[in-house]
């Protein structure tokens, strides 16, 4: 199963446009910058990341779905490598490891080993352990994954920013909505 | 012959109605659209019930036919529906239900900042590339 998911992920990333990473890079530390400039409290930073990852996870769903044309998932295992060989590899030109199972196999750790967000970056002391800098990345994922019917809790465990080794996420999976029946139609 | 084209969120709302070829105008087109849905969502409901083994979405529902019109559908994972009627002799339109998903609603639709989601949607790219695209299909003058 990981060996197809592998393949299908870089030649998803060959298709995709790509742009300079750096500005990439740069752009989103202008961005959290500034955040941490507007609004001080530092739990408000990584809150509003995560809502506007959210934002974005909505939308980059359908472009997700389009372009690898991939098929539904039979199971969340099999969500979790899609995530991390094919989401990933789309979006960032990077895989991460899908590690540390629950028994229900409800819950998950995303290792990025290599995360573009935080290239260039090093947090002051007084911020480490506080601000997750990537935080934007569990909206996305919360945001997507809502767009297809599972409703999950993503949050950051490490991050390699704040003297841990590797970027970490947990997501578990809360519930999954069952083809929504909309207001009015039942 | 391409009559209409209906395109639904996941909520259900009609984000897209646009007809062609059409003589005869609906008197309410507000209220097709939520019988459309309706009754889509009571037949795909249907479907997966009565079917003896799982239904496997890319061999479900695609379209049905009568003897006035044929109406293509096409359901994409994250619950956007895109809907045509057409003669009844058209050909499958599936594979252009899904290019009109990938090339067009989200490059013109999902990427465009300034569309809002749950809305109509107004913007001019798209309602152009659409236009220009099933102009060109052999089935939407046939």
């Amino acid at each position: 199963m990981n060996k197809k998911y592998d393949k299908l992920g870089s030649d998803v990333f060959n298709k995709v446009e790509k742009i300079n990473s750096e500005l990439f890079t740069l752009t989103y530390g202008a961005l959290v910058t500034q955040l941490i400039k507007d609004y001080e409290d530092i739990e408000q930073v990584n809150i509003k990341l995560e809502q506007m990852g959210y934002n974005i996870g909505i939308r980059l769903i359908e472009e997700f779905l389009a372009k690898s044309g991939i098929g539904r998932c039979t199971d969340f295992t099999e969500t979790a490598e899609v995530i991390a060989k094919v989401g990933f590899k789309m979006f960032l030109g990077v895989t991460c490891q899908v590690t540390d199972w629950d028994t229900e196999k409800k819950e998950f750790h995303l290792i990025i080993d290599d995360n573009p967000l935080s290239d260039f970056v090093e947090l002051p002391d007084h911020l480490k352990h506080k601000l997750y800098y990537s935080n934007i990345l569990c909206g996305v994922i919360r945001g997507a994954l809502e767009m297809v019917q599972m409703k999950v809790k993503c949050t950051f465990v490490k991050c390699s920013l704040s003297d841990d080794n590797t970027c970490s996420i947990k997501v578990v999976l809360e519930e999954v909505l069952s083809d929504l029946v909309p207001v009015g139609y039942d | 012959m391409i009559f209409n084209i209906y395109i639904f969120n996941k909520e259900g709302v009609c984000i897209y109605f646009e007809e062609w070829n059409k003589k005869k105008g609906s008197a309410n087109t507000a209220e097709d659209q939520k019988l459309l849905f309706g009754m889509l969502y009571s037949l795909k409901a249907f479907i997966s019930t009565s079917s003896p083994k799982p239904i496997d979405p890319k061999t479900g529902f695609h379209c049905y036919k009568t003897s006035s019109y044929k109406l293509h559908f096409y359901e994409t994972l994250s619950g956007t529906k895109f809907i045509i009627m057409t003669d009844p002799n058209t050909p499958d339109l599936r594979e252009d239900l899904k290019k009109i998903y990938s090339n067009i609603f989200v490059e013109y639709v999902i990427k465009n900042p300034v569309y809002q989601p749950n809305t109509a949607i107004k913007c001019d790219m798209f309602i152009n590339h659409l236009n220009a695209y099933l102009k060109q299909t052999p089935a939407f003058n046939n």
